[in-house]
């Protein structure tokens, strides 16, 4: 008799424990290794929302993109503007004879292309959890900013990867609007994402551009006279929200959106980049520089003039093997511009324009065989001393808007000369050049003009090659024989892409 | 298997002496049996009793009370008695015990303060048989003994006839006297705790006859860790063995020992690490079944040193029905073990489920038997001596001729020739004046290590304790390397009523050091004409110092300063166990297992070591690695069986839960800045080395899961076993957290048939099974989407996480199905099994490509199979036996076959990724590439046909058969497979009047081997050190030579193709030259003994109860088909130990 009790308090208890273990087992089996977060748990709070953000800047800061290739070495390099590598050991010397198959370029290109995507998916990892998490964890501002950022990064990355990797001059080719882009990836998953044409790639592009757009309405630079003042205290209360000219804000997202219509090109669009150019410079308070009174020896990145720049950690380390001559050390890296070049380029010879030009005075350096770009030099040399704002990268600068609204004026259906001209000579005078362009200028003498302040403008930022690609240039300065087309202007896919059936 | 409960009478089957009892009454008992029983009334005490409803034991315990005498009894036969009332003042014990068991089978006997409840006669003669009836019996005498010769007294003996049937039983001295109708029939004699035995009297008048203890004989049950099966009933293929058998074959470790028995575990000998009694072996079990350096554990760091990751191919090791390690099976007293299960097919190891994929071993510890105390004693001298007969170097004067030959001494320029011409002059002179170190035996030593262990058994009725102390020495043969146990354990068990609880705590200490002399390799490779000491007897710095200023290091300059290659542990495992019997048949278990582990090493080299000789920054000179690690299990499962015998029906069931959690977090941490060689503490170091941090490993994992075993047997002839299991693990993603496995085994035991009545068989079993097991070996979440820190960058003064890999939610768990047929046999003397084998491993886990837009370039995934397959047959012959005294013969062989199965297309990568590693022109070791078809350990190569006679260059062949010059790693072809396909043992084993011997050889065969040193020390040599003498012997010199090596001296070709010469020093990359075939034979074991007899011991008088000398010979000698350098980094030892083992 007591033994059945026993037997039926044993079976009941052990019901129980199985009961308890089976219906918490889910959770319990939850663990990682301290050095890991599972996706769940890092998105459980704001923090893990945040820290994933600034994980994908982080990323950018990666060598192999923002910090070296994509600016100033491979992407600079490909626009043939430095005098060119005398020896084989250089970094970037295959790239510079467009020798995309040999091994140093290769593996420079699949860096890019790896790290890129890398960033991407990381960003669609995040953004997968905004969706099904970020409403209910996250303050209604924060996932506004947080989610927009995100959107506005992943067409940055998308679209830098169609400059590099697409076809050039999409704008004026017809044919190619049907060709399939590289692939614009939203999700973080181990299955292939399928390519779509050009048309359909802008399309997806320019919807995450706006998405973000309107979720950085939220964005504390973009004015909205109805917000209190205190607005922002409480998710701001750690700053981080603050200095938003190093993140994907509202008007970096605009300019963004410029670039890409002016890529895509078509009439409506290249008049919208102009009018969205415009805004910017309008609204965004981010004004061209005072020549006489800005201290550009000590900001010769000219800070206030960015619409967004990456902070990278130790920029110095990076910048000083391509940027800087040493002693005892063989150079052979080091990006150099032929010194009639430059003063070619900058028209020295006329005083009103060469001599006084910022850009060249204070920001060019002669050493070793010919000049030094010293904008992005770290510590303190030769007449430049980055210490009001170090370890920046400019990736979108004001002046750029400027251009854009020139270009845009001469490229739309009522090409507006004298406006082109004007916001030419704006950016001209903030440089300190003395000479306006003469406003009876002819459209070929004012789209000459804009080239040479694209190459001007943005010594050692990458930005030059985009220009000559856009424009499909088939014979570009420096470039001497080579005839510019789709196998100089395509940097290839990587192998790995293309044995799995993509096609470029 | 029915247990008895034996509780008091089994001291009367140990021998009388001193005792220490515990328990007042067991004084009674031996009194009562040191004196001349006397069946008489004595007792005249009086007792007061008012019981009601009282068990018969509940009475007895009264009488004691009340009264001084003791009660004898067996449990089991007063369980019968039905509960009794009785009421009785001042009634004497007799009448007391005359009424309580009136009615029943029981009777009783008074020896002095002891009353003896025993059986009563069986059906006595009938007074009213007539005189006729009782002229036919005839009267047989005899006498009952245990094995060891014991009289076993009140020994029940039945004659066997139909109808009714009479008893006896024996006397103190065991003698007995029966009356028999039949004088040759048969008699039936049992004793509580002995196996019941059926005799033929076979007309004798007297006989002598011995019962065998029972006890859960080894050879008779299958131990699986979770519950113990009787062999008969079983259908898994397995394989026990004894601790006495594993000391049998080896004395080191058990791994030593484990593969000198069953072939089926292959423990690889470590080419690098040879004998280094702190690297740990690499076992498999039938096979290599997962991807291993190709699959997900390959990202391993190298400066992890506490063990706790597991390999790839590794088995389950379960201690005491709890997970275990290598290292701590490595390091255990091998005196401790009971007995050591493996666990082959899926019918046996399903219970393991997600775990025993690459088999199981299952080790029990030994457990109380003995009621008495017994202090074992045993101390074990090691000698460990180095084995060199695989080198092969050249000596002083070989070496500069060989360096003659090579153009050492040439150059194009002018001046450089002066200069080498001086070093070659300097080096001659050297050797003319007779200069020819030894160096490999520098280093080297003949190990003596010492092991000393006491175990003390107190035991007692209820509770009984085992308790293990042991101090274990391995010195290497290396100078000061050795590899030291401090061990302790404590085996507590108490029952009481149905229930029983076990404890089991041991803590082990552990301390190895590696040689301060540094790598043998180092060793090696020095010159013999270089100077390793002065003539003063001081250690130089250098071993040469060259006319241009090139110097050499003298390695054995280390040996005089100090430094420190040290590790150690403290590992503290306790396992508790209760066991329930909740009624005969439901018997529940719980056990809960505390594993703790705490390791440390380090390693500190100061400034003034060799190895630093080329740093120039004075600041970095010297370092120091610290490691600390901890790991700690926790697991624990509650199983509840039931076992049923209905006639011929016999079930048996078991439902189990079991949960774990298992952690284990590594941090090493680098110092440099070590000026001097006092410094021996990380806290003296200058700095962390530029850009380092710490570094380091942890992990975490948690499982639980159900089992179900379901078995049925029919009349003893038919057997099922149904097994199911289900697993969850926190190492995969939620989609596939949970997976099934199973099995099924079948048996049929043929000997039990009427057919086979009078067939000499007395085992014929046919068993078959299939089923399914996972392997777990791997540490990584490859499943789950896990997020990293940057931790050296910041953004706007934040920190950021990022991805750390592509995740595959749908990652499954790595599974083998298994199929196994197999058979047991005995007739007399000679058993024999065989098993066939077929398993495939299924969704093998591999990084394979993805397109790297995904933002990773690979992902793990589930691809291909990979198949083994192969058979196992074991023969044992008892040659002769004759009392203690046999002769026996073993034979095991096994075979394995390995073949990939549908993988080729994942692991395209990979492959391309190991041709580019072999095109590689420094590259002289072969690459694995994988590949259907083809076995995973292919050795792939490009075919060779020899060194062509007239320029010394090697002929190749390409895939279209044509001859070229040219070295293509499209041309590599599989010219070869390491996995041997057949391996076995055999061995001899006698004992003859206390003296005992064994003989264990292994052999193996039918593979490849690619003679790597053959490319390193005569081909890929680097002519600055020493080489083998085969350079000077076979390498082609002069056109027309027809020679096995290639040409000695820097080729100079056109390498790259651009029209120009350089001159290289190309290394043989993989071809079909060196691969040889691998058969060996070893003499793996000789071991002699001898036990005193127990005369001798008599004699002695002190109170020994066994005493035995054992001489055990490890590595004795080596036959191989390859004759490659072995043991580079540490040499192979041969070991020769001594041991003395007491009882008292």
């Amino acid at each position: 008799m007591s033994d059945m009790k026993k037997i039926n308090l044993k079976y009941i208890l052990s019901a129980i424990l199985i009961l308890l273990i089976t219906s918490s087992c889910d959770n319990w089996l939850d663990v990682t290794a301290s050095d890991e977060i599972r996706a769940e748990d890092q998105f459980e709070t704001e923090a893990g929302f945040r820290d994933a953000l600034i994980g994908a800047y982080v990323s950018m800061t990666d060598e192999d993109l923002y910090s070296n290739y994509m600016t100033y070495n491979v992407v600079d390099v490909l626009s043939q503007q430095y005098l060119r590598f005398t020896a084989g050991f250089a970094v970037c010397y295959d790239i510079q004879k467009f020798d995309y198959e040999e091994l140093d370029a290769q593996y420079q290109i699949e860096a890019i292309w790896n790290k890129m995507y890398f960033s991407i998916a990381n960003i669609n990892s995040a953004l997968k959890y905004m969706d099904s998490k970020g409403e209910s964890i996250l303050d209604p501002i924060e996932y506004s900013i947080i989610k927009g950022e995100l959107l506005g990064l992943r067409a940055f990355l998308h679209f830098d990867l169609m400059r590099l990797f697409g076809h050039s001059n999409v704008a004026e080719r017809s044919d190619i609007s049907s060709l399939y882009a590289i692939p614009y990836v939203t999700e973080y998953t181990k299955d292939m994402t399928d390519q779509l044409s050009y048309d359909k790639t802008f399309e997806l592009m320019l919807a995450d551009i706006d998405e973000a757009l309107e979720l950085l309405k939220e964005d504390p630079i973009y004015e909205d006279p109805d917000r209190a003042n205190d607005y922002y205290d409480v998710v701001n209360s750690n700053g981080f929200y603050d200095n938003r000219e190093n993140r994907m804000n509202y008007y970096a997202v605009m300019a963004l959106k410029a670039r890409v219509l002016m890529w895509q090109g078509g009439d409506s669009n290249i008049a919208e980049a102009g009018t969205i150019a415009k805004t910017v410079i309008e609204n965004s308070g981010i004004e061209l520089i005072n020549p006489d009174s800005y201290d550009l020896s000590n900001d010769p990145i000219m800070y206030s003039e960015n619409i967004f720049n990456l902070n990278i950690e130790n920029f110095e380390d990076v910048v000083d093997y391509y940027l800087t001559t040493l002693s005892g050390r063989t150079n052979y890296s080091v990006l150099y511009y032929s010194t009639t070049d430059m003063s070619e380029l900058f028209e020295t010879s006329n005083t009103a324009i060469g001599a006084v030009d910022l850009r060249y005075n204070t920001l060019l350096v002669t050493e070793g065989p010919g000049m030094v770009c010293a904008k992005l030099r770290q510590g303190a040399t030769s007449g430049v001393n980055n210490d009001t704002h170090k370890n920046m990268m400019p990736l979108i600068k004001i002046s750029e808007m400027y251009y854009i609204v020139a270009e845009s004026d001469m490229k739309k259906a009522s090409v507006d000369l004298p406006e082109a001209i004007n916001y030419l000579n704006q950016v001209r005078a903030s440089r300190g050049i003395l000479l306006d362009i003469d406003s009876a200028s002819d459209a070929e003498t004012v789209t000459n003009e804009i080239q040479k302040e694209y190459r001007k403008e943005f010594l050692t930022e990458g930005q030059l090659f985009y220009y000559y690609k856009r424009n499909g240039l088939t014979s570009i300065p420096n470039g001497s024989s080579v005839e510019m087309d789709d196998t100089q202007y395509m940097l290839p896919f990587p192998d790995d892409e293309l044995n799995f059936g993509r096609v470029q | 298997m029915k247990k008895m409960e034996l509780f008091i009478l089994s001291c009367f089957r140990e021998r009388k002496k001193k005792w220490l009892f515990v328990g007042r009454n067991f004084l009674f008992f031996f009194l009562a049996f040191s004196m001349q029983l006397n069946a008489s009334v004595v007792s005249q005490e009086k007792v007061n009793l008012n019981l009601t409803d009282a068990s018969v034991k509940k009475l007895f315990k009264e009488i004691e009370m009340q009264t001084d005498l003791g009660f004898l009894y067996n449990q089991d036969e007063i369980k019968k008695v039905k509960n009794i009332s009785i009421d009785a003042h001042n009634m004497s014990v007799e009448e007391v015990l005359n009424k309580v068991l009136e009615n029943t089978d029981l009777t009783y006997e008074i020896d002095k303060k002891v009353i003896i409840i025993k059986p009563k006669m069986l059906a006595p003669p009938k007074k009213n048989a007539s005189e006729q009836d009782e002229k036919k019996r005839f009267v047989i005498k005899g006498k009952i003994m245990s094995e060891n010769d014991e009289p076993l007294p009140f020994a029940t003996i039945i004659e066997i006839k139909d109808g009714a049937f009479s008893g006896s039983s024996s006397d103190k001295d065991g003698n007995f006297t029966i009356k028999v109708d039949n004088k040759y029939g048969k008699l039936q004699i049992s004793f509580v705790g002995y196996k019941t035995k059926i005799i033929g009297i076979a007309g004798h008048d007297f006989l002598t006859i011995k019962l065998e203890e029972d006890k859960h004989e080894i050879d008779d049950v299958v131990v699986t860790g979770i519950f113990v099966r009787k062999k008969e009933s079983y259908t898994g293929a397995t394989n026990t063995m004894s601790g006495e058998d594993l000391k049998k074959v080896g004395s080191l470790n058990v791994f030593q020992a484990l593969g000198n028995l069953d072939p089926t575990v292959v423990i690889a000998d470590n080419v690098i690490q040879g004998s280094n009694p702190s690297t740990m072996p690499d076992i498999q079990i039938r096979g290599t079944s997962s991807l291993g350096a190709a699959g997900i554990n390959s990202e391993t760091n190298s400066n992890l040193k506490g063990n706790y990751l597991k390999s790839a191919n590794e088995p389950l090791f379960i201690v005491d029905g709890f997970e275990s390690t290598v290292e701590q099976v490595y390091d255990m007293d091998m005196d401790r073990i009971e007995s050591l299960t493996i666990l082959k097919d899926a019918a046996a190891k399903a219970i393991y489920g997600s775990k025993a994929a690459n088999g199981v071993i299952v080790i029990e510890t030994k457990k109380l038997r003995s009621n008495k105390p017994r202090v074992i004693w045993k101390s074990c001298l090691n000698l460990e001596m180095p084995d060199l007969t695989s080198y092969n170097l050249c000596n002083a004067s070989e070496k500069l001729q060989a360096e003659v030959i090579d153009g050492m001494y040439l150059d194009n320029f002018a001046d450089d020739i002066i200069e080498l011409q001086q070093l070659y002059n300097s080096r001659k002179k050297l050797v003319e004046q007779g200069l020819d170190t030894d160096w490999m035996t520098k280093p080297l030593r003949t190990g003596v290590g010492q092991k000393h262990s006491l175990s003390v058994e107190l035991g007692s009725g209820d509770l009984k304790a085992l308790a293990n102390v042991s101090y274990n020495n391995v010195q290497g043969v290396m100078k000061g390397s050795f590899r030291t146990n401090i061990a302790g354990s404590l085996n507590l068990s108490y029952r009481v009523e149905n229930l029983l609880f076990r404890n089991i705590i041991s803590v082990t200490s552990n301390k190895s050091e590696d040689s301060p002399y540094g790598d043998f390799s180092d060793y090696a490779k020095m010159n013999p004409y270089w100077v390793s000491e002065n003539e003063d007897g001081t250690i130089p710095y250098y071993s040469e110092i060259g006319p241009t200023g090139l110097k050499y290091t003298n390695p054995l300059y280390n040996s005089t300063i100090n430094s420190l290659d040290a590790t150690s542990y403290l590992n503290v495992i306790d396992n508790f166990y209760l066991e329930w019997k909740v009624t005969p048949e439901i018997k529940a278990t719980t056990r809960v297992g505390i594993n703790l582990k705490r390791s440390d090493a380090d390693e500190f080299y100061p400034a003034s070591h060799t190895m630093f000789e080329d740093v120039s920054d004075e600041d970095s000179k010297g370092s120091y690695q610290a490691n600390n690690g901890k790991s700690s299990t926790l697991s624990g499962d509650f199983n509840l069986n039931y076992n049923k015998n209905i006639d011929k029906h016999f079930f048996f069931a078991n439902a189990g839960f079991n949960i774990s959690q298992n952690k284990y977090e590594e941090v090493v941490q680098f110092v440099e800045g070590f000026p001097s060689d006092q410094m021996e503490s990380i806290r003296f170091g200058l700095r962390y080395p530029e850009n380092t941090r710490p570094d380091g490993d942890d992990n975490i994992t948690r499982e639980l899961g159900f089992l179900g075993v379901f078995s049925y047997m029919y009349d003893n002839r038919f057997l099922t076993d149904l097994t199911l299991r289900t697993n969850a693990s926190s190492m995969f993603g939620s989609d596939k957290r949970w997976a099934n496995f199973w099995s099924l085994g079948l048996g049929w035991n043929i000997h039990n048939e009427s057919f086979m009545k009078n067939s000499p068989f007395t085992l014929l079993k046919l068993r078959g099974s299939m089923g399914s097991t996972g392997n777990q070996n791997q540490n990584t979440n490859a499943s789950l989407a896990t997020y990293q820190y940057y931790l050296s960058s910041f953004y706007q003064g934040f920190i950021g996480s990022y991805l750390q890999s592509m995740a595959n939610t749908a990652l499954q768990w790595e599974t083998k199905f298994e199929y196994n047929i197999g058979f047991d046999a005995k007739i007399k003397g000679l058993g024999l099994t065989f098993d066939y084998y077929l398993s495939n491993t299924e969704n093998l886990i591999a990084p394979i490509t993805i397109p790297s837009s995904t933002g990773f370039s690979s992902v793990y995934e589930n691809v291909g199979k990979v198949r083994n397959k192969g058979i196992e047959l074991s023969i044992s012959y008892l040659v002769w036996a004759h009392k203690e005294n046999f002769f026996n013969l073993r034979f095991n062989l096994t075979t394995n076959d390995n073949e990939i199965v549908d993988l080729s297309d994942a692991m395209r990568d990979y492959n391309n990724q190991m041709d580019e590693l072999a095109t590689d022109k420094l590259q002289g070791t072969p690459v694995h590439k994988y590949e259907d078809g083809i076995s995973m350990n292919a050795i792939w190569a490009v075919p060779s046909l020899g060194i062509d006679p007239a320029t010394g260059q090697e002929i190749y062949v390409d895939r279209k058969g044509n001859k070229t010059f040219e070295w293509d790693a499209d041309n590599m072809v599989v010219c070869g497979d390491e996995t041997q396909k057949y391996r076995g043992t055999f061995s001899i084993n006698g004992e003859y009047n206390g003296w005992g011997i064994n003989v264990s050889c292994s052999y193996f065969g039918g593979g490849q081997y690619y003679n790597q040193t053959l490319v390193d020390k005569v081909e890929n040599v680097d002519m600055n050190y020493n080489v083998d003498k085969r350079v000077l012997s076979g390498r082609w010199l002069y056109p027309g030579q027809i020679a096995q090596f290639k040409r000695l001296g820097k080729l100079s070709v056109d390498t790259d193709g651009d029209g120009q010469v350089e001159t290289v020093n190309e290394k043989t990359r993989a071809t079909s030259r060196f691969v040889q075939d691998y058969n060996e034979l070893d003499i793996s074991s000789i071991n002699v003994y001898y036990d005193f007899s127990n005369e001798f011991l008599n004699k002695l008088n002190i109170g020994l109860e066994r005493l035995k000398l054992a001489v055990n010979m490890n590595d004795v000698a080596r036959i191989s088909t390859v004759k490659a350098e072995r043991g580079t980094t540490y040499p192979f030892a041969r070991t020769v130990s001594c041991s003395l083992t007491a009882t008292f």
